[in-house]
């Protein structure tokens, strides 16, 4: 039915990426989390009620008008700290998912492309990363390093984040030569770089642009986690470093369940808004997906 | 294959042989996908090349372009030998000579790139015309490959294009390097049987104006036969028959061809079905048999036949086939 | 007349978000018992929706919008979802396009011959064990390829398998969309030739869907035209080749270089099809007819008529106008 191809091409073409995120349900949610959070990290100043740091109030308080998540066992404020910790979820999140995803890109793309002996090294390599556990090779990494801070972090993330992304894409890479319109490069006379950038890359930009949601999903988690094992560079507030203070302190004995689940939730909810907002993207790389 | 000729060979293939290993570790088979062709096609020719699925014609104009790199053989370029294996330099020069048209028009154009950016690039890499006449150039070739109005389309993404207008975009990409050879692998069996006419006019057309000539692949005679003005006939990698179209189609001397002929649809030629007796398959290209490859499946088989791959035969001037039912004819 | 399928008056088509294409307008026709029609047109026609539509196959996004289809006496539109799975495969049939790509690769001939009567009738193991050698007999395949695994059979096995399988049940029609194009030349001959054959030895009627004119020509009984969605020209096919009325038909018939005979220039058709999403003003051929005539055939879209005997067209050459 060429009625039925050519509205698929037709759909791949001529598509509005903004009407894409929000005409799909539930990337439009995913895409309106998203950018609260956004709005937070950046008003952040504003918005909070109280500098995060501040220890200048009563410790280990419950929920009060004047501290609605109430206050750290050294008498900081929570929601403050919360609102302040927007800033370095979401950067590494962001960053580090951009990195791995950047590193998946290079390791997929010139693999497949290439194929070869520069195929074999490259994939082993990246089994090699497959196969080693993230968590316990991140603890390691972390406990080898001793400067720690934000850059560590995203530095260690990284590393073990790329390899599934790296092997995806390479198998895209592959079916992509095959096409008819890469062998006529080819016979045009390009250059291979011309050809992986401007032939092969841009038709598999909707799965890189998946894998980087995927990729910043994961981020997201293993900075958490890592800050939670106090791992990570735990005089920074994040979302993470709160929760490692709250369990520090045995926050629930307290009764301060506030102080734990607050970060716990809006890890889950960043980490849930990447994976709403890609749906959209899975629309566009398969048109029979959407709604009729 | 003929030298003291007037006019050039633009190309010549010697002894050519293409093979691929195709397996694992412990397994490796080897597909003899082409085994030992040779011809020439001189200026303003179109040659067809005609065959069925596994009998190595696409291999065979991959080799050509350098898609694949030949196994074994010669192939001469304006008469000067080419190396089995170029360098990428080698390889870009090389391709201003020898082009490709590809069968699907739907997958040889990347979806992403509008027309006029596809056609910029091969101007561009084999620098045909100085960067501001870039524009102007393509518009000119659109223009030429009946691609109208020339404008228009140079801003039109695949998409909005149809089958036919994408084969002429095909076609204006091969022609846009000024090649002497194009190698056109069945480019109108994807497209509708109306329009299938105009493209093969539209390449003939520009074999007169750009004096470019064609290696046409196909598996329909009845095209070949428009287009060429000589045939090749393939079958499991060799060459079987060739020479002037209207001699190898009104007169077919390989068995090969004469079935070729009989099972090929004549809607011409009054409404009595022929009956196509033959049966038996294709052969296994990882498992060929000595002889000739035909044998199994061929009515006037001899014990002879079995026993290794007869020679080409002269049969005419300039009419070659491969069988011991000639062997005493040249 | 004992006329097995009569279609009158469907449109059937595609509906998604924010349209819908009319791939098949106001078509009419009849079959009967044991013939061969053959339905040609080029790619966007509507042949394929023509198809699937007769026999109540179309799947979301493709819908039925009008008209009636009578099967033997049964109104297909009226009747429920069960009974229609049971006339399935019993009454009717269908080999999909590239139908030997759609062979489960992972189960072996016997298990898929199997299912294909199973979903419909219950047998004994014995009872299909004996069909299915039957079925493979019919269609000139070695009995010992029902243990084998699609892979193992060439393109010409598959679609002699697939054929078998739509046959499995002696169906009274079996719809045959562009079974032979993906075929080699010499392999498509054969498998039209037992067509053919088998035909006369079991009686079903067939529709032939096929964008290659020049293969019909030669074995159905009657061929049917369609362009833009309409059938615009149906005849039996030696009055269809000897002098094809409409000028699409002829220019279609004319865009096949002979195989023989001297080589001499020839055209295809100038323009390209419409988009079926839109309404079409007139004649749907008018942009790329050679006799039109102004005033007229963009006006008003000619109905099919009977012009001479059994000879149907849709032209104002023909009607008077």
């Amino acid at each position: 039915m060429s009625s039925l191809i050519q509205e698929q091409d037709r759909v791949v073409n001529d598509v509005n990426y903004v009407k894409l995120f929000f005409k799909n349900r539930k990337s439009a949610i995913g895409v309106i989390i998203f950018l609260s959070f956004v709005v937070i990290a950046i008003f952040a100043p504003w918005i909070a009620p109280y500098s995060p740091n501040s220890m200048a109030f009563t410790p280990l308080q419950g929920p009060s008008w004047k501290h609605w998540l109430g206050t750290t066992a050294v008498g900081q404020d929570i929601l403050s700290q919360v609102i302040w910790g927007t800033r370095l979820s979401l950067m590494v999140g962001l960053i580090t998912g951009g990195i791995a995803t950047a590193i998946s890109v290079i390791m997929g793309l010139t693999s497949g492309y290439l194929g070869g002996i520069t195929d074999d090294i490259l994939m082993t390599i990246t089994n090699i990363f497959l196969v080693i556990p993230g968590l316990p090779l991140i603890i390691i990494i972390s406990a080898f390093i001793v400067v720690k801070g934000v850059w560590t972090i995203i530095f260690v993330i990284s590393l073990t984040g790329w390899a599934w992304g790296a092997r995806t894409l390479r198998s895209q890479v592959l079916t992509l030569k095959n096409r008819d319109y890469v062998k006529a490069s080819v016979v045009t006379g390009e250059s291979s770089a011309h050809i992986i950038f401007s032939d092969i890359f841009p038709n598999m930009l909707s799965l890189v642009v998946a894998n980087f949601f995927g990729a910043a999903v994961y981020a997201v988690l293993s900075e958490a986690g890592l800050e939670f094992l106090g791992l990570g560079d735990s005089s920074a507030i994040s979302w993470g470093t709160i929760l490692y203070w709250a369990q520090n302190n045995q926050a629930l004995l307290f009764g301060l369940w506030e102080w734990a689940a607050v970060p716990g939730l809006l890890i889950a909810l960043l980490g849930m808004s990447f994976a709403l907002m890609n749906f959209a993207v899975d629309e566009l790389t398969n048109p029979r997906l959407r709604k009729r | 294959m003929e030298t003291g000729q007037k006019t050039k060979n633009v190309i010549e293939l010697r002894n050519l042989v293409k093979e691929f290993r195709i397996g694992g570790i412990g397994k490796t088979r080897i597909v003899h996908a082409v085994n030992g062709i040779d011809f020439a096609i001189k200026e303003r020719e179109v040659l067809g090349l005609v065959g069925e699925s596994g009998s190595g014609k696409t291999t065979v104009a991959r080799v050509i372009v350098r898609l694949y790199e030949p196994t074994g053989g010669k192939i001469f370029l304006n008469g000067q030998e080419t190396p089995l294996r170029m360098k990428h330099r080698e390889l870009v020069s090389y391709r201003k000579h020898v082009q490709m048209i590809f069968q699907d028009p739907f997958s040889s154009l990347n979806p992403l790139h509008t027309v006029g950016y596809t056609l910029t690039r091969p101007l561009k890499i084999h620098r045909i015309v100085p960067k501001e006449k870039i524009k102007g150039k393509v518009l000119e070739i659109l223009e030429e490959a009946g691609l109208m109005p020339p404008k228009q389309i140079y801003d039109k993404l695949p998409y909005e294009l149809s089958g036919g207008q994408r084969q002429r975009v095909g076609i204006a990409r091969a022609i846009a390097v000024q090649p002497q050879l194009i190698l056109a692998d069945e480019p109108t069996s994807m497209l509708d049987v109306s329009i299938r006419l105009d493209i093969m006019n539209q390449m003939l057309d520009l074999k007169e104006k750009e004096g470019v000539s064609y290696l046409f692949i196909t598996h329909d005679l009845a095209g070949a036969h428009y287009m060429s003005d000589r045939i090749a006939i393939m079958y499991a990698g060799h060459l079987v028959e060739i020479g002037p179209s209207d001699d190898v189609i009104n007169d077919p001397k390989h068995p090969y061809t004469q079935l070729l002929k009989k099972a090929a649809p004549k809607p011409e030629s009054g409404l009595e079905p022929e009956k196509v007796d033959v049966g038996g398959e294709v052969p296994d290209l990882t498992n060929l048999p000595p002889g000739c490859p035909f044998e199994p499946r061929c009515p006037f088989a001899k014990p002879e036949c079995k026993e290794r791959v007869p020679d080409m035969v002269r049969i005419a001037e300039d009419h070659f086939v491969r069988c011991v039912l000639y062997k005493n004819a040249g | 007349m004992d006329a097995l399928l009569k279609v009158k008056d469907l449109n059937a088509g595609y509906e998604f978000t924010n349209f819908k294409t009319w791939a098949v307008r106001n078509v009419s026709f009849e079959l009967n018992k044991g013939e061969f029609l053959g339905i040609a047109g080029e790619s966007g026609c509507g042949k394929s929706t023509l198809a699937f539509g007769v026999i109540r196959l179309l799947m979301p996004p493709g819908k039925i919008f009008s008209g009636s289809i009578e099967f033997n006496g049964i109104d297909l539109m009226k009747v429920d979802d069960e009974s229609l799975r049971k006339m399935r495969w019993k009454e009717f049939s269908m080999v999909f396009q590239a139908s030997m790509n759609v062979l489960n690769p992972v189960l072996k001939v016997r298990t898929q011959i199997y299912n294909s009567i199973k979903y419909h009738v219950n047998m004994t193991e014995s009872e299909l064990e004996k069909r299915a050698k039957e079925l493979l007999n019919l269609v000139n395949v070695s009995s010992k390829y029902l243990d084998a695994y699609p892979h193992q059979l060439s393109g010409g096995m598959k679609q002699r398998v697939v054929i078998a399988m739509a046959l499995a049940l002696n169906p009274k029609l079996v719809i045959m969309d562009e079974p032979t194009t993906a075929l080699d030349v010499v392999v498509q001959r054969r498998i039209l030739q037992e067509i053919d054959e088998l035909r006369r030895q079991l009686g079903f009627a067939i529709i032939f869907i096929t964008h290659d004119l020049s293969l019909l020509v030669e074995i159905s009984d009657s061929l049917a035209i369609m362009y833009a969605g309409q059938i615009i020209e149906k005849a039996p096919s030696e009055k269809l080749y000897a002098k094809p009325l409409h000028p699409y038909t002829y220019g279609l018939m004319h865009s096949f270089p002979p195989l023989v005979g001297k080589r001499q220039k020839l055209h295809g058709i100038a323009g390209r099809p419409p988009d079926l999403s839109s309404d079409i003003k007139g004649c749907p051929f008018y942009p790329r007819c050679e006799k039109r005539i102004n005033g007229v055939c963009d006006v008003e879209n000619p109905k099919l008529v009977e012009i001479e005997s059994e000879h149907f067209v849709a032209c104002h050459l023909y009607d008077g106008k």
